[in-house]
């Protein structure tokens, strides 16, 4: 199978060179971190999280998300989501080996990561997080890989299978619970406090992926002849859109909850992150955003038209990104009353970030790449 | 009869997990409210084992006097990091009403430290139980487990705990050979002078003051004298409402 990411048109060697020199950027960025420590980033005494924390309540909620495609396509017998749950699995496993790449860009103590393995304390949510991913990881991409080899052979999902599922439902799950429990430790913090953090990682996390899958699936099949079919990609659209409202219902429930009990510490953390704050218009982009992508992607016969359905898909998961990921963590560390002092992250801090994305980009157009070459191998059988 | 299955299975994995997660994380820990009147403190019910404290007394504290802090930075080595967002610091001075809040009629600067929490955050949001409480109420770092997350820095209250985000060795002109240095990397933070404790000594703040304002005693022993001055004066912590129970006191 592997053969075939090295086999391409000439728009997918370029494609895939480009995402390659920037994880290489990445590489760089790295060693010159590893060399001189937290210098060479924006991080400080006013901004202790930056990028690199940024990404993980996403990410995590990404992962858990999957299992929402991966779910139903592998336990049961006949789902519309059948044809996207190895692509869900890989999802899955992307967004936990990113997790894990980003967990350890942000050790001051890169060289004692095994310490998180190794020395875990249970009773500290933060000490689950390290382990499940590197569980999930395994599960999620010996899942994948599985249903893409049975998928090319034209034979039957292996046994295992299942229950490899069946244990990654309750890793998966804990993912957004322990990232939102690592944030729920800090008091006097309203933002990372609230009881609905982990369930709007959870439904926030379930309309990105719904949006990255579309995106994904329709591109793979406008370029690589990938198929998903029809009924399939107009159901993701479908999940995308309630859990994009699910998600808007939630953030609406916490500020109305806050601004109705005028509550200062929760009003002040509100405003902390929509009012006077150096991360307000990230986050007003992002509810608008959220806002108008659900809303489109609510009407059938746009959500019908593939075009408009990965366009709109893709809007809502940066909508999702910002939120959970960007000013979730940035506008959530700042202390009320000091001075808001803004976070803005440093070259190689940002050259780091995209490299991973842009190595996660490249490996999920990889993988795309052979799932579509082994349906075609399949068809001309 | 499949779906019903599946249904129950995946009520079944839920619970457990939440009951798990409950059970490992942690949530249900013991109360939080400490009152600070001396008649709360009377009917404090008596704790077992030791609780180190601090009662620093700010009428007796002098404005612009830092030799607390200057004893505390060299016996422990913090390095002196001259850039603002950079620095690392085991005592501070601080604005009064910045410190105890509006209960505090003083706008003077007050030394801060970090409070040895009986319910320390940072402790529940270190990974790796490199800070931890001790037995005698010390909340400590163990700097060679210390991966430099930095969640406690994030979760402490106070803002008490620093990050080496440079190499300390470089700032240190004329270090203490009592104590060791960090490396680059991890964090550190006041840690009541448990290496001069061990050594029958008192807390180095406490033997720097010249007015004798910081008093440093065991708060569990009704017959010690930071407890009586406890009983017999008006005390503030700071941030009670926070549940963590500081072993800080402040006289006003």
């Amino acid at each position: 199978m592997i053969e075939q990411a090295l086999k391409g048109h000439r728009s997918y060697l370029i494609w895939s060179f480009a995402l390659l020199a920037l994880a290489a950027g990445a590489a760089y960025a790295s060693a010159l971190q590893s060399a001189d420590g937290f210098v060479h980033t924006g991080m400080g005494n006013n901004a202790i999280w930056g990028l690199y924390h940024a990404q993980l309540p996403f990410l995590a909620s990404i992962a858990a998300a999957s299992l929402a495609m991966l779910v139903p396509g592998t336990l049961q017998k006949h789902s519309f989501l059948a044809p996207l749950a190895p692509l869900a699995a890989f999802l899955g496993a992307i967004a936990s080996a990113m997790s894990l790449l980003f967990i350890a860009a942000d050790l001051g103590m890169q060289r004692r990561i095994l310490t998180l393995f190794l020395n875990p304390s249970p009773g500290a949510p933060a000490s689950w997080q390290a382990p499940l991913l590197l569980l999930f990881l395994a599960l999620s991409l010996a899942v994948g890989w599985a249903q893409v080899g049975a998928m090319r052979k034209g034979v039957k999902q292996a046994v295992w299978i299942r229950s490899a599922v069946m244990i990654a439902i309750p890793a998966g799950l804990a993912l957004p619970v322990i990232s939102a429990f690592r944030l729920a430790v800090v008091p006097g913090s309203e933002l990372w406090t609230s009881a609905l953090l982990a369930p709007r990682l959870m439904v926030s996390g379930v309309a990105a992926s719904a949006g990255m899958m579309l995106l994904m699936a329709v591109t793979a099949e406008k370029l690589a002849g990938f198929k998903a079919g029809e009924e399939a990609l107009e159901r993701l659209a479908a999940v995308a859109a309630w859990a994009g409202l699910g998600s808007l219902a939630l953030t609406g429930l916490e500020a109305g909850t806050a601004m109705l009990g005028n509550v200062t510490a929760k009003t002040t953390a509100l405003s902390l992150l929509y009012g006077n704050s150096p991360f307000a218009l990230a986050s007003w982009f992002s509810l608008l955003a959220g806002a108008l992508s659900t809303g489109f992607l609510l009407m059938p016969s746009l959500r019908r038209s593939s075009i408009a359905a990965a366009s709109f898909g893709a809007l809502l998961a940066l909508s999702v990104w910002l939120q959970s990921g960007l000013t979730l963590i940035l506008a959530g560390q700042l202390r009320n009353g000091s001075v808001a002092v803004g976070y803005a992250p440093a070259l190689p801090e940002i050259l780091l970030t995209t490299g991973v994305w842009a190595g996660a980009v490249l490996i999920i157009t990889v993988l795309l790449k052979i799932t579509a070459s082994a349906q075609l191998e399949r068809e001309g059988l | 009869m499949m779906h019903n299955d599946r249904r129950e299975f995946i009520r079944k994995a839920g619970i457990g997990m939440l009951a798990g997660m409950g059970a490992a994380s942690g949530i249900l820990t013991g109360g939080g409210f400490e009152r600070t009147t001396s008649a709360a403190w009377a009917a404090v019910p008596g704790e077992h084992g030791r609780r180190w404290g601090m009662l620093i007394d700010t009428r007796r504290c002098r404005e612009g006097c830092t030799l607390c802090i200057e004893s505390c930075h060299h016996t422990h080595n913090v390095p002196a990091v001259k850039s603002p967002d950079e620095t690392v610091e085991w005592m501070h001075k601080e604005d009064g009403r910045e410190l105890l809040g509006s209960l505090c009629s003083s706008t003077a600067a007050l030394p801060a430290l970090c409070n040895h929490c009986v319910e320390p955050s940072c402790a529940r949001a270190c990974p790796t139980d490199s800070i931890f409480r001790r037995t005698d109420g010390i909340v400590a770092i163990d700097y060679h487990r210390c991966v430099g997350c930095r969640s406690c820095m994030q979760s402490c209250p106070y803002g008490e705990v620093s990050f080496n985000w440079s190499d300390p060795r470089a700032s240190l002109k004329n270090p203490s050979l009592d104590y060791p240095t960090r490396q680059r990397g991890v964090v550190e933070k006041c840690n009541f002078c448990s290496d001069r404790l061990v050594r029958g000594k008192k807390p180095s703040c406490v033997e720097a003051c010249p007015e004798g304002a910081i008093s440093f005693g065991n708060l569990n022993d009704p017959s010690s004298e930071i407890r009586k001055l406890l009983e017999s004066s008006e005390t503030l912590q700071r941030k009670p409402e926070l549940g963590t129970r500081p072993s800080v006191f402040y006289i006003i």
